[in-house]
């Protein structure tokens, strides 16, 4: 009999310290939700996402990404009070599943927010290169933006798969080659470009020429307007010449000499 | 913000332009989304995608100038025509949109030249805006609370130079400062000592200070009673295609030149 009441005594006292302990916990998750949401909105998230199409989507729903962001950081709080009630209350489960839960749930959780963190820097990606290509009307240029985009979300999946310890070798191959073949595309496209910004470094360090001084290059003569990394443009009367930089280094340049 | 959206509905009749000044993007899309009727914004930067821009690269306080400079580029980008009647949405008191105004378009009233000024010369709009922001920090910071003048030239620098002299040895010779620089705020208050006019290139590069402006006044129309500060100023965008901006020393006003002639005036205390 004695041992029946204790054991009632003690699972009532268990009872309150958990309904207590659940109480605690979804009061904390609330209380974290908006103090994130509120450190979110400091830190300027709401106009970092303005505009990304994640936000939009958001928006549809009547919600918005920061508002989701601390919604999820709630629910894990709430989450893991729930496991710890079921832990204090001995429910009968086995070690493997506790240690599952417990190893899987921070790892869902942190490649949820790269998730979400890669879809907003893919979207911000494709609005930043978008808005620099912005006076270009060509409709081929659309698509630079886009591969911007997808590039930065392919390496978010490639952080999240790697959290969620799924192999991902082959991905990772497939980045590589295609980083490499970037690369190598570039240098061979770009290959005047960067001569032009190797003399143009000479030119900016050394100033062989300033502003305002009458210069030739080759058949080209003029007053010089600006220096730039890739180009020097000289003005004569009735003409403006764009120098590559590159130029002025094969041909050389003729100053005037000053006999005061 | 809905209501506005509303009061546009039963305010406008059908197939009038309306002309949005500064909207953020939620509302832009809201209107974008059930206006079938010609759209255009006014603002400083197109974020929005829109297909009617108009780029005004001085967001101005007064409500007045912005929608009259507004109006002046929407004009001269062919949006809207003389004699349309439009309706403009703007913010007048809050942070949103929140006052609609309908109004006939007068093309001699909006022809103040400050939208050419900005997007038609020969430096990009956004080193003007710069200096300009500049020079506004200036008059309003003066040298230990005691006002100060400043002059600066913008654009086609060659020409500026070998239309100038030296008044001392240049502080920027081998230096790369732009005005676009964060350094150039910190540099602000050394500026307001050197006499003599700065020298900007298209691109934004700090060429010169210390400059004598020697070009010709001959034939200048510019309102009397400015100082040699002011003439000097206005004469260098008549002889070249740079741009001057200049801060009075007496009355504290920045004042704006293009083609030898006043374009803009502005206090900087209302910025």
């Amino acid at each position: 009999m004695e041992i029946v009441e204790e054991f009632q005594l003690l699972f009532s006292e268990r009872v309150v310290l958990i309904s207590f302990l659940l109480i605690l916990g979804a009061i904390v998750a609330q209380i974290i939700a908006r103090r994130s949401k509120r450190i979110l909105e400091k830190i300027g998230i709401p106009e970092a996402v303005e505009g990304t199409s994640l936000e939009r989507a958001m928006g549809k729903m009547g919600t918005s990404t920061v508002v989701m962001v601390s919604k999820i950081s709630m629910w894990l709080i709430i989450g893991g009070t729930i496991l710890l009630a079921l832990n204090l209350l001995e429910v009968n489960y086995s070690e493997k599943i506790l240690v599952i839960t417990t190893n899987i749930f921070p790892a869902i959780f942190a490649s949820l927010v790269i998730f979400l963190a890669g879809i907003v820097l893919g979207d911000k990606a494709e609005i930043l290169v978008a808005r620099s290509l912005r006076g270009i009307k060509l409709s081929e240029v659309g698509l630079i933006p886009k591969i911007a985009k997808y590039s930065v979300i392919y390496i978010s999946i490639l952080i999240v798969l790697g959290q969620l310890d799924v192999a991902t070798n082959a991905l990772v191959v497939l980045l590589g080659a295609y980083a490499l073949s970037i690369v190598a595309f570039s240098a061979v496209a770009f290959s005047d470009m960067l001569k032009s910004t190797a003399s143009g470094l000479y030119l900016v360090i050394a100033q062989p020429y300033k502003i305002g001084d009458e210069i030739r290059v080759g058949e080209a003569k003029g007053i010089v307007q600006e220096i730039t990394m890739l180009v020097t443009r000289i003005e004569s009367d009735e003409e403006e010449f764009m120098l590559p930089n590159d130029r002025v280094f094969r041909e050389g340049v003729a100053t005037k000499v000053n006999r005061d | 913000m809905g209501e506005i959206l509303e009061m546009v509905d039963s305010f406008v009749s059908e197939g009038r332009s309306i002309v949005l000044f500064y909207p953020s993007v939620a509302e832009y899309e809201k209107y974008a989304e059930n206006a079938d009727r010609n759209l255009a914004v006014v603002g400083s930067e197109n974020v929005w995608g829109a297909e009617k821009f108009i780029e005004l690269p001085l967001e101005f306080e007064n409500i007045k100038e912005k929608i009259r400079f507004g109006l002046e580029g929407a004009i001269k980008n062919g949006i809207v025509f003389d004699g349309d009647e439009i309706v403009c949405i703007a913010k007048l008191f809050s942070n949103e949109l929140d006052s609609i105004m309908k109004m006939r378009v007068e093309e001699s009233q909006l022809n103040s030249g400050v939208y050419s000024f900005f997007l038609n010369s020969k430096s990009d709009a956004s080193v003007i805006k710069d200096v300009l922001e500049l020079v506004i920090e200036l008059g309003k910071k003066g040298q230990n609370g005691e006002p100060v003048g400043a002059l600066f030239t913008v654009g086609d620098a060659g020409k500026v130079m070998n239309k100038s002299c030296p008044l001392s040895y240049n502080p920027f010779e081998k230096s790369h400062v732009h005005v676009g620089d964060s350094i150039v705020n910190v540099m602000l208050k050394e500026f307001s000592r050197l006499d003599g006019a700065f020298v900007i290139s298209d691109e934004g590069k700090i060429v010169s200070a210390y400059r004598y402006l020697e070009a010709s006044s001959e034939g200048l129309n510019i309102p009397k009673g400015l100082g040699t500060r002011h003439m000097a100023g206005a004469a260098i965008t008549k002889d070249t295609s740079a741009v001057s901006i200049v801060l009075s020393e007496s009355d504290g006003l920045v004042r704006c030149f293009k083609s030898g002639e006043l374009i803009l005036e502005l206090d900087p205390e209302a910025y």
